[in-house]
């Protein structure tokens, strides 16, 4: 045997093995940044910040226009070209205000260091100017934007769901936290989010658990020896035996709903009932409910629904003492949301959506949103139209850029 | 060695410097193409022969967060049946059983509790074969795995399965002990795709002549 087929054996093998992995790390300032010598921005200070910018300089990056909005403590700076965005924490010095973070182009592993800053001294046109970088190098890029306006006081005051698919959207690895995790919940309003999309699978023993595919892998979870739907595992097998992708625990769904309505602001929780839902819909149901309680006890408003996405899960759904009254979202037809009583309509994107049939529910006091759109012309032309009140997609930050540009 | 029966009459000995045979049996072995083997030339006897395999592996993957308590070695073993034509290139099926890996974690808030994962492999294999020098078999292989995980806490083991494709690549180096067995080793190489692992095996192999025409 020619020594070139056993090279040309050993590069198929070498080819088979290759694991490709990518996950994105976020970069961190060194020695922890700069702003700790900074005062806290004052509520003032931060809603001047907020509205539309056009960029002057860092167009390439970040297209023509930005939109800068807080989320708490952290300001999204969120822009329509590669569907980049900017995640920044603020404060103040004698003579100007200091933001630093990090940017992402959402679509890539593109992601860096980012550093902005504008005089404190009112008057005259107001520009935030810095750098953004690759990596943790020091960014030294110039990123420059003129303030324009403010965001419009009709946008601000109408409910508009931005929700986030599978909590962190199709690329959970894009994000510092998994998708269908509790610590989702707690970061995901920075990227742009006032609503969270979550899968309820149904383990062994009957507790409502967060998954999304139906077998258990590589790419929602850590390598660890686990396979096979969730469905065969105990809660505390699953507990034990599987780390998410950035390490978390598969959560319960008792202890998501618990954190998004105990540590975030998030106000429209979505939870896809999957098909092993019928085997446990009372348990879920009682999950809900008391997390409704919950949040009503502690004066905060959430909106958490139960979806409703097969004919068979609709059967279930039916056969619940008192179901008229659980807060639901139809996937199904207009006929089957009226046979569920749901509150919101969620059909697919690419589904005809009549404007009539939304004007109707609408008339109803009931809600249209539609998933998952991703692609940015569709999302402005959903946002434009001003029919939905929501969207569902794995990019927040491009909806709240569309929604807030307005 | 003089004693050793010959292994002429129904072990495989390339020596063709045919061009148009090498193609054919590149084809075979890269594209999994049987229809290669009807380009042999050569009318030696065909055969069948059963190969019996049990030895270590050890699990060669990359962990991108290797799991407390990871164990990557164990047993694997398979059957495989081949049929021998004539010359150079044999066909035929294997089933195996592999130890992929094991983890023994620790029940979190539970002090020494421990939960036992074990992964493990079925794959079933379509196999080619060729032996380039007397007595070394080169194995190429594919087809479907049976990746079944097994969980074990406080005394219940729960278990599931999945379905995914498989590769194996190995080289048998025999030595003929009678008119029908022969006694050797194994090295082999196997990727099971669905999850990405990659076993390298060092195994005990005994391949009985079954039928000779």
């Amino acid at each position: 045997m020619r020594p070139g087929w056993w090279l040309a054996a050993l590069a198929a093998v070498s080819l088979l093995a290759c694991d490709n992995e990518l996950i994105v790390t976020v970069p961190q300032w060194p020695n922890g940044g700069n702003l700790g010598g900074t005062t806290p921005l004052t509520p003032a200070q931060q809603s001047s910040l907020e509205g539309v910018w056009v960029v002057e300089q860092g167009n390439a990056r970040f297209g023509d226009t930005l939109v800068l909005k807080w989320n708490g403590n952290y300001l999204g700076v969120y822009a329509g070209t590669q569907i980049a965005y900017m995640i920044m924490q603020g404060g103040s010095t004698a003579s100007s205000i200091y933001l630093e973070g990090y940017w992402h182009d959402a679509n890539s592993e593109r992601i860096g260091l980012a550093q902005l800053s504008t005089p404190l001294a009112g008057g005259g046109t107001v520009r935030l100017s810095g750098d953004v970088g690759d990596g943790e190098a020091v960014p030294s890029d110039p990123l420059v934007a003129r303030y324009l306006r403010p965001i419009a006081p009709a946008v601000l005051a109408r409910p508009f769901w931005i929700i986030s698919h599978h909590g962190s959207g199709g690329a959970p690895e894009m994000l510092p936290a998994s998708e269908n995790s509790v610590e989702i919940a707690k970061i995901i309003e920075r990227y742009g989010a006032n609503g969270i999309e979550v899968d309820v699978r149904i383990s062994h023993d009957g507790v409502p658990v967060l998954y999304h595919d139906n077998g258990l892998n590589w790419r929602l979870t850590q390598k660890g020896g686990l396979v096979g739907p969730v469905e065969n595992y105990t809660f505390a097998q699953l507990l034990a035996g599987v780390r998410l992708i950035h390490g978390e625990q598969i959560p319960s769904l008792a202890a998501f709903l618990d954190t998004v309505v105990t540590a975030t602001t998030l106000q429209f929780v979505y939870v896809d009932m999957k098909p092993s839902s019928v085997n446990n819909m009372a348990g879920i149901i009682a999950v809900q409910q008391a997390a409704l309680a919950k949040a009503a006890t502690l004066g905060r408003t959430v909106h958490i629904y139960l979806a409703i996405t097969t004919d068979e899960v609709l059967a279930t759904f039916l056969a619940q003492p008192g179901y008229q009254n659980i807060p639901t979202i139809g996937e199904l037809g207009i006929d089957e949301l009226n046979q569920a009583n749901s509150t919101v309509w969620s059909p697919r994107f690419t589904q005809q959506i009549p404007a009539a049939d939304i004007n109707a529910l609408h008339a109803q006091g009931k809600e249209a949103i539609t998933w998952t759109v991703n692609v940015p012309n569709f999302v402005q032309q959903f946002v434009e139209q001003g029919l939905l009140d929501g969207i569902l997609s794995d990019y927040p930050g491009l909806v709240a850029y569309y929604y807030y540009k307005q | 060695m003089a004693s050793c029966p010959t292994t002429r009459g129904w072990w495989p000995i390339t020596t063709t410097s045919n061009s148009l045979r090498r193609v054919a049996l590149a084809g075979a072995l890269l594209a999994g193409l049987p229809a290669a083997l009807a380009a042999q030339a050569d009318h030696r006897p065909s055969t069948v022969t059963a190969f019996a395999s049990l030895g270590f592996v050890h699990n060669v993957s990359s962990f991108e967060v290797p799991p407390t308590g990871l164990e990557r070695n164990g047993v694997a073993g398979g059957l495989r049946v081949m049929w021998q034509p004539g010359h150079l290139l044999s066909a035929g099926v294997e089933v195996g059983h592999t130890h992929v890996y094991s983890v023994k974690r620790p029940v979190p808030g539970t002090g020494s509790e421990e939960l036992d994962q074990t992964l493990d492999a079925w794959p079933i294999l379509l196999v080619f074969s060729m032996a380039p020098a007397q007595r070394l078999h080169i194995n190429v292989g594919t087809g479907p795995a049976i990746n079944t995980s097994s969980a074990t806490l406080q005394g219940t083991t729960t278990s599931s399965s999945a379905l995914g494709s498989s590769f194996m690549a190995s080289a048998v180096y025999l030595v003929p002990v009678s008119s029908a067995l022969a006694l050797g080793g194994e090295l082999r190489y196997l990727r099971l795709a669905k999850y990405e692992d990659n076993n390298l095996s060092l195994q005990i192999t005994l391949a009985w002549l079954m039928s000779r025409h």
